[in-house]
């Protein structure tokens, strides 16, 4: 639900842009259906005092003309529109043919507000305090649940909004539903849901607003049609205990408004299939009740417990697209019963397949200078033959699709031709006779000599096809976001080269680091080894220096040896000379001796 | 150069919108004429043979409607249109009624090379070869100097261009004159000259064409038919011996070109006071010698010697944007002609100072999605307009948006512009005088965000577009811009494809790096590297 993706009814597909016409979208939608059974379709501007640019546009078939203004058709008795413009009195009708509408009076707010109060509390708060002429919900309070809400409300209704006359009703609980009637059928149910955001316990509210807004914008129906956030939002957001900067919890949905209008916001959910009979009996009921209404927007609540329906009030110039296109179920054509309604001879017609340019039909009644615009009808009845190829070449390419343009003109074919790349253009041809289509498709493929085609590649087409051949290029936005995307593919890319650049500049530099580390490495053994050497040479010079040293040793054991034995020698001798006469003969002259030293 | 005055008529000065410049600028010119005096003007579409589309409009006054093709009311008959559709056939009605013509002869598809060879040696040399139905000077050959320049040309307008009935006639030196009438009246007289430019003895080649473009730019009827600096001017160039940057003495007119049609760069030069009488009256004869020939052009070939011409074509639509737009001489207002005949009654009606924007206009039946457009009229009498200029806070915040709005709800026409200084050009016209002098005030008002510090009020007199615009320089997408757009794309494209190709290349490089023999022997050492680094 929170997609707005629509499912598009097959005849639509390619006939308006997903972001649709805005509040033209019924004009288009009538208009489109008609003029592909033939009727012709003129637009026209209406004077007013506001000098405001109204368009407004005629059906014409076989001598008669039908003029509408949006989806409201010249069928619609001046009687009806009296009575759904009133809101008071469109309860006044309802209610005679026995049908449930809410309790209520009319006031008038320039006077007294005191007699407005006293009946509001007769009623029980909360009321539904509306002007009582107005379309698309505006200046609708739904909720007003208090004596100081009400005078507020009511200042704000009379003061800012200026309105005179405003109605005060019961409050009904319930669902809302909008059901569509023509000629007194039910064609169309939808549920609208208030504004709502689903929470994803991620993103805040404001960011959740910004996202459904977004997602609104594929719906031809809601594209324009954006939650704002005003006062009536932000009151709700409140209530919940909530601001713009809260974030909720992941699959809880909070309902940003009471009512539940799509114009505010609301989500259009189709429940046509659904819908109970004894519903679908009322509602017809109730159109059958208002004299004179060709087709009519039903406003009704219904309560979820008592099944019981309320009709609150009936539109006159209801939102076709809201059935058209929901935001989720079944789309409905209920295009195609209005067309039957007003022009029942052309109900049985084939609908054509092509579509015009409504906005370059619009476009000079916009700008003032053109007064009235007359469609140009589709050639032939029904359905034409349609095709899609994509004509693969080289050359000049603006030669070549102006060629293709006129050759198609020439030969009848709608449709259009649009370079998709640089070397690749698709070309969409419609005709009666699927014949002329493959002999196009052959001319394509010879084509004027600026030009070489290389190959043709059929595919397949089965929606619809505008009228005229054009040359279509992108739209402005479309080329703006192409460029947008392209250069930011480009700024990609480029960043990665960089990325590239620089990681193989590293790896370049790690590369050199290591050569010279593998070099200085090298350097290093080379010492080394040197080193080796000189020590191995060192070493070779000990060794020699150490036999040198044992030898030195022997020597020198020899000498001690010899030492010893001449030291045993000597003492012999020693002996000798102690044990001889003389020596013992010279003792006294020794001991005296020793003791005049020892004196000293 | 930026700011080159307006030299033609002042209710067309900056009137007339790129759909109404060129090739439909008698549509254009005519209708507005016709809107502007409040008649009811309707454009419309239809197809011919070959479901090419055609505009058409017309003009209705009250339940008198008229239609028209180009400058070609309905007052001319089918029969006319037919007649001087083939050269022929117009020769024979007016040699007919003694209106003089060259001499000649008409050949179709069944005569041979030999036959019109034939009867050339019967002629005096030079001589004119033409198609009987070729427009715009297409597949027209004059001063044909000899039956061996002749036999060469033969094939090729019949055998490469494709006319199978041509015409071989004598060649007349003089002036060709293209002149306009109605009824008895003559409306002026053009003439063409080959693209050219005249020296001052200071600019050169180059910029003296540079200096005529931008003239040319100005003129709704030429605007995009500038000269082109190609082979056949720089050719034309040399043979006086000049080149681009040559100077050209004072006075002195280079001749750019042989051809002097407007597309080639020629100029329309506006002759009517060099007409006498006897020429008048040999193109008054003209018409006259076609029965239902009411309002035509004719070219003719003026003898100011012996005061005499021959006449080498009828055209019941000619073109008008030369008259009302010459390069030199004076505007002629032809399409005033041309609605005074028409619907004489609104001869004195005042002319609204708004136009219409053909753009939009023109669209949805270019496009083929409409059959017919009708104008809205401007709204009745003298137009005033003013011009302000707002200072202060005036841009984003909403200014325009709503100077526009007030605008449209007094019945104001005009455009808002934001201007490059910060402030805001506003142009309002309308019938109420008091209404547009006071919208001094509302400019002063602006909206709730705006801080409005001085209005600057100067009068406005000339012509404004119907309706409001906001001028938006960044937003307006001509085809142009789109054509820049595109080619914007492609050089985008283009880089792209470079830097993808750049991309692979470093990559193929890094990869070789990856895979080399020292990469692979030095993994150990850039292994212990790593394990170090941690």
């Amino acid at each position: 639900m929170e997609n707005g993706n629509v499912t598009w009814l097959t005849h639509l597909e390619e006939t308006l842009p997903p972001e649709g016409y805005g509040n033209r979208l019924s004009m288009f939608l009538i208009a489109l259906e008609a003029w592909r059974r033939g009727i012709k379709v003129n637009f026209f501007t209406i004077d007013n005092p506001d000098n405001k640019i109204l368009v407004r546009y005629s059906l014409e078939y076989e001598g008669k003309i039908h003029r509408f203004e949006s989806s409201r058709g010249d069928k619609l008795t001046a009687e009806a529109y009296e009575i759904c413009e009133n809101k008071h009195m469109t309860k006044e009708y309802l209610a005679k043919a026995g049908l449930k509408v809410p309790n209520g009076k009319r006031f008038d707010i320039t006077i007294e507000h005191n007699e407005i109060v006293e009946y509001a509390t007769s009623l029980d708060f909360p009321v539904v305090v509306k002007p009582l002429s107005e379309n698309a919900g505006k200046g609708v309070f739904s909720n007003v649940d208090s004596n100081e809400n009400l005078l507020e409300t009511l200042e704000y209704l009379k003061n800012v909004l200026g309105y005179d006359e405003i109605l005060v009703e019961e409050y009904i609980p319930g669902t809302e539903y909008r059901i569509l009637t023509i000629n007194g059928k039910v064609y169309g149910a939808v549920n609208r849901i208030p504004a709502n955001v689903t929470g994803n316990g991620t993103d805040t509210i404001q960011q959740l607003i910004d996202k459904k807004n977004e997602s609104r914008r594929l719906n031809p129906n809601i594209s324009k049609k954006k939650i704002k956030i005003d006062v009536e939002v932000l009151n709700s957001i409140n209530r919940m205990g909530y601001n713009l900067d809260s974030i909720p919890a992941e699959g809880e949905r909070l309902f940003l408004r009471a009512k539940s209008n799509v114009s505010s916001g609301g989500d259009p959910v189709d429940i046509t299939d659904e819908l109970p009979s004894a519903i679908r009996e009322i509602a017809e009921k109730a159109a059958k009740a208002i004299p004179g209404l060709d087709m009519g927007g039903l406003d009704i609540i219904i309560n979820p417990e008592s099944g019981e329906s309320t009709i609150i009030e009936i539109n006159t110039k209801p939102m076709i697209g809201l059935h058209v296109f929901p935001i989720k179920g079944k789309p409905r054509d209920v295009v195609k019963p209005i067309v039957d309604l007003y022009f029942p001879e052309t109900k049985n017609k084939e609908r054509s397949n092509l579509y015009f340019d409504f906005e370059a039909v619009l476009a000079p009644l916009d700008n003032i200078s053109v007064k009235q615009v007359e469609v140009n009808p589709p050639q032939v009845e029904g359905r034409l033959h349609s095709s899609k190829f994509h004509i693969y070449g080289d050359g000049n390419g603006v030669a070549y699709r102006n060629w293709v343009r006129l050759t198609a003109l020439k030969h009848g074919i709608q449709g259009h031709i649009q370079k998709i790349s640089s070397n690749c253009y698709e070309v969409i041809a419609a005709s009666i006779d699927a014949e002329v289509i493959n002999n196009f498709k052959s001319m394509c493929y010879n084509g004027p000599e600026a030009f070489n085609v290389t190959e043709i590649e059929d595919l397949h087409w089965n929606k619809s096809v505008n009228i005229g051949f054009k040359i279509k290029r992108e739209t402005e936005e479309e080329l703006r976001l192409r460029i947008k995307k392209e250069k930011e593919k480009i700024q990609h890319l480029e960043e990665k080269v960089f990325a590239l650049q620089s990681q193989y500049k590293k790896k370049l530099q790690t590369v050199k680091d290591l050569r010279a580390g593998k070099r200085e490495l090298k350097e290093t053994i080379k010492k080394l080894v040197e080193e080796k050497q000189e020590l191995k040479r060192e070493l070779k010079k000990k060794k020699q220096e150490n036999i040198n040293a044992e030898a030195h040793l022997k020597k020198m054991d020899q000498k001690i040896k010899q030492l010893e034995q001449e030291s045993g020698e000597l003492s012999k001798k020693y002996k000798n000379v102690i044990n001889s006469r003389s020596w013992k003969l010279t003792r006294p002259l020794r001991k005296l001796n020793s003791a005049r030293d020892g004196k000293k | 150069m930026d700011e080159i005055d307006f030299k033609w008529m002042p209710h067309h000065e900056g009137a007339v919108p790129p759909a109404g410049q060129g090739k439909r600028i008698s549509t254009y010119t005519v209708a507005l004429e016709a809107w502007r005096r409040g008649l009811n003007v309707q454009f419309y579409s239809v197809f011919d043979d070959e479901n090419s589309l055609k505009v058409r409009y017309s003009i209705g006054n009250e339940n008198r409607v008229h239609h028209f093709s180009l400058s070609m009311g309905d007052k001319v008959t089918q029969e006319a249109f037919d007649v001087c559709a083939n050269k022929e056939l117009t020769k024979q009605y007016l040699s007919k009624a003694g209106v003089p013509v060259p001499e000649g002869r008409m050949f179709n598809e069944n005569s041979d090379e030999e036959e019109i060879i034939n009867f050339a040696k019967t002629m005096r040399f030079p001589v004119v070869l033409k198609p009987t139905d070729g427009n715009a000077g297409k597949g027209v050959f004059a001063n044909i100097q000899s039956i061996d320049e002749l036999r060469g040309i033969i094939p090729y307008v019949r055998g490469v261009l494709g006319f199978k009935e041509i015409i071989v006639e004598n060649y007349i030196p003089g002036d060709e004159f293209r002149i306009c009438v109605i009824e008895d009246r003559l409306l002026g007289a053009m003439n063409r000259r080959p693209a050219s430019i005249l020296g001052d003895g200071k600019h050169s080649v180059k910029q003296l064409i540079d200096q005529i473009n931008q003239i040319r730019k100005m003129n709704p009827h030429l605007t995009s038919r500038l000269i082109k600096k190609d082979r056949e001017v720089i050719t034309m160039l040399e043979r006086k011996g000049y080149n681009m940057n040559s100077i050209p003495a004072d006075g002195e007119r280079v001749f750019l070109r042989e051809k002097s049609n407007l597309s080639a760069g020629g100029d329309a030069i506006d002759v009517t006071d060099e007409l006498t009488q006897n020429v008048k009256n040999i193109a008054i004869n003209a018409g006259k010698a076609i029965p239902g020939l009411f309002h035509y052009g004719v070219d003719m070939i003026v003898d100011k010697e012996n005061d005499t011409g021959v006449i080498l074509e009828v055209n019941a639509r000619p073109g008008i944007g030369g008259h009302l737009f010459p390069m030199e001489g004076k505007p002629r207002d032809f399409a005033k002609e041309i609605i005074d005949y028409y619907f004489p009654e609104t001869k004195n009606d005042v002319r609204s100072w708004l136009f219409f924007d053909f753009d939009t206009v023109l669209e949805p039946i270019k496009n083929r999605s409409a059959a017919s457009v009708q104008l809205t009229p401007p709204p009745n009498g003298n137009i005033h307009g003013k011009k302000y200029i707002i200072s202060g806070k005036v841009q984003v915040v909403g200014y325009r948006a709503w100077i526009k709005r007030q605008a449209l709800l007094m019945n104001l026409h005009g455009y808002a512009e934001n201007l490059d200084d910060g402030t805001v050009l506003v142009v309002v016209a309308g019938t109420d005088k008091e209404v547009v002098e006071d919208f001094k005030s509302i400019c002063f008002k602006g909206p709730e965000k705006a801080v409005v510090e001085n209005v600057e009020q100067s009068d406005w007199n000339k012509p404004v577009k119907i309706g409001f615009d906001i001028i938006q320089k960044d937003y307006k997408l001509t085809p142009f811009d789109l054509q820049r757009a595109e080619k914007e794309k492609e050089r985008i494209v283009q880089e792209k494809e470079k830097i993808e190709r750049e991309k692979d290349r470093l990559n193929k490089k890094y990869q070789r790096v990856t895979t080399s023999k020292s990469w692979k022997y030095t993994y150990p050492l850039r292994r212990m590297i790593e394990l170090l680094k941690k």
